[in-house]
């Protein structure tokens, strides 16, 4: 017979570190981009206009 | 981004984008490292370029606040390697000078700072920016010269590896050049740029100049590094159709066919495009002002190098020992002689520009040479060297053997801002996109 999973005791649950900050807030929150992200948006913005640089305005 | 294929990006598009953000220099430090990874073993147009200096240069740049960023902020400028650079050697294309560091950067290369833009690296001169060729090659056929003594100024912007460089010119060093590369190379009136911590060949005749692929962006580049208030960022838009005179050889060299006819193709265009043009003859009293041009800077280069020939003759090349020979040989009267001829040829000349607003010449007696060991002739560049007189040269076309051909551009002393506006007329109307 299968045994039943058996789980931690809610006791034992490390408790949330209350000053940890959340990685969200490392890229200027949820909308954020991070650094990589920048990058590689300049990057393709870059490659568009060197395309067409008639474009620029 | 395919780095086989050249970006079609100018400099005045680049500071735009630059300066609203949507690019970054970093990013643009990028593209230009990768074209050079792509086509440099074959050009060799550097002399000095490390890669990590140039991203932590471009990194730097990209953390200053966009409100404060000067006008050419984020821009990679190749710099020729007789500019004092603070941070970079400075060899003069001579074995003498390896590894010299020099104290402060010169004053041109300090304005380009000022102004929010870095030196990407040193570009390869000739030797001491006389005739003795250095490493690099034509963009457009490796066999060919890029000519000089700009050389890797020039052949960097034709490539595609940066999108500006500065240059200087003491004979025909920055307009033969840029039209072997088929790129838009000006040399504003001579003093407009401060000539300070570059070295100097010919004091009397040296000046600074700036390349990139077009009359706009050679000029936005000359603007930043004017004394304030000389050249204008933008060229103007014409008010009146343009008077030209067009001379179409000088009477101490032969132009070859294929330049001639390019030349007068492009004059019929821009006649048919409401120019009023006048095909004009050489001045007979100046059939000597090579020569002129040559008793001054021979002379100059050889009071200018004396301690360095009497120590480092076997380090200089047979070329420059010889020239330098040459100019201590001439008697001071001569000399002399040669100054005052240059003052009356600024006046005489300047009077039978009067009535025009530019010249139309060729920039080069034919398409680059297939030679590396010279950088061709300057002979058509001579008699504006001499005069001080602001030139340009754009590129018009190709010849049989896709070698570009140009025309260059010149006005009288202080015109520089009327003439950038003809040059940029021209060239809308003779477009020239392609690249190497």
């Amino acid at each position: 017979m299968k045994r039943a999973k058996r789980h931690a005791s809610p006791t034992l649950l490390k408790p949330r570190n209350p000053v940890a900050r959340s990685p969200l807030l490392g890229k200027g929150g949820a909308h954020g981009k991070t650094g990589a992200a920048k990058r590689r948006q300049a990057k393709v913005e870059l490659a568009r206009i060197s395309r067409n640089p008639d474009e620029i305005e | 981004m395919n780095d086989r294929v050249p970006s079609d990006l100018r400099l005045p598009a680049a500071v735009a984008v630059l300066k609203e953000g949507r690019v970054t220099s970093r990013a643009l430090a990028e593209m230009h490292l990768a074209r050079i990874a792509a086509t440099d073993a074959a050009i060799e147009a550097w002399a000095h370029l490390d890669p990590a200096r140039v991203r932590a240069e471009a990194d730097r740049c990209d953390a200053v606040p966009l409100a404060t960023r000067g006008p050419l902020a984020g821009i990679a400028v190749g710099v020729k390697d007789i500019f004092a650079t603070a941070d970079l050697p400075t060899e003069n294309g001579s074995p003498i000078f390896v590894g010299h560091r020099a104290a402060q950067d010169a004053e041109a290369v300090a304005r380009l700072r000022r102004a929010g833009a870095y030196v990407f690296g040193k570009t390869v001169t000739t030797e001491f920016a006389y005739f003795q060729p250095g490493k690099t090659r034509n963009p457009w056929n490796a066999r060919h010269t890029p000519g000089g003594s700009s050389s890797g100024s020039a052949a960097a912007v034709a490539a595609g590896q940066v999108l500006a460089a500065i240059g200087t010119q003491t004979n025909g060093s920055m307009i033969r050049p840029a039209a072997f590369c088929g790129i838009a190379g000006f040399k504003p009136t001579r003093g407009t740029i401060p000539y300070t911590g570059v070295f100097a060949f010919s004091p009397t005749l040296d000046q600074v100049g700036t390349y990139a692929r077009d009359v706009a962006g050679a000029a936005l580049l000359a603007s930043v590094l004017a004394e304030p208030g000389l050249i204008s960022a933008t060229p103007a838009a014409l008010a009146r159709p343009l008077r030209l005179l067009y001379l179409g050889s000088y009477p101490w060299t032969a132009i070859d066919r294929e330049a001639t006819e390019a030349l007068d193709g492009a004059v019929t265009r821009l006649r048919q495009a409401g120019a009023e043009i006048v095909a004009a003859e050489f001045p007979p009293p100046w059939h000597d002002a090579h020569l002129v041009l040559r008793t001054i800077m021979l002379h100059e280069a050889a009071t200018g190098l004396e301690t360095v020939q009497a120590r480092e003759r076997r380090r200089m090349s047979p070329t420059l020992n010889a020239a330098l020979d040459e100019g201590r040989a001439t008697p001071r009267a001569d000399y002399e002689a040669a100054l005052r001829r240059r003052d009356d040829a600024i006046d005489a000349f300047t009077r039978w520009l009067a009535k025009f607003d530019a010249v139309l010449s060729p920039p080069a007696v034919g398409a680059a040479p297939a030679d590396l060991t010279s950088t061709g002739d300057p002979a058509c560049c001579s008699l504006w060297s001499l005069t001080g007189f602001p030139a340009i040269s754009i590129p018009i076309g190709r010849a049989a053997n896709g070698l570009p051909l140009g025309v260059q551009i010149v006005a009288a002393q202080r015109a520089d801002d009327r003439m950038l506006a003809a040059a940029a007329w021209c060239e809308a109307q003779l477009p020239f996109a392609a690249m190497p």
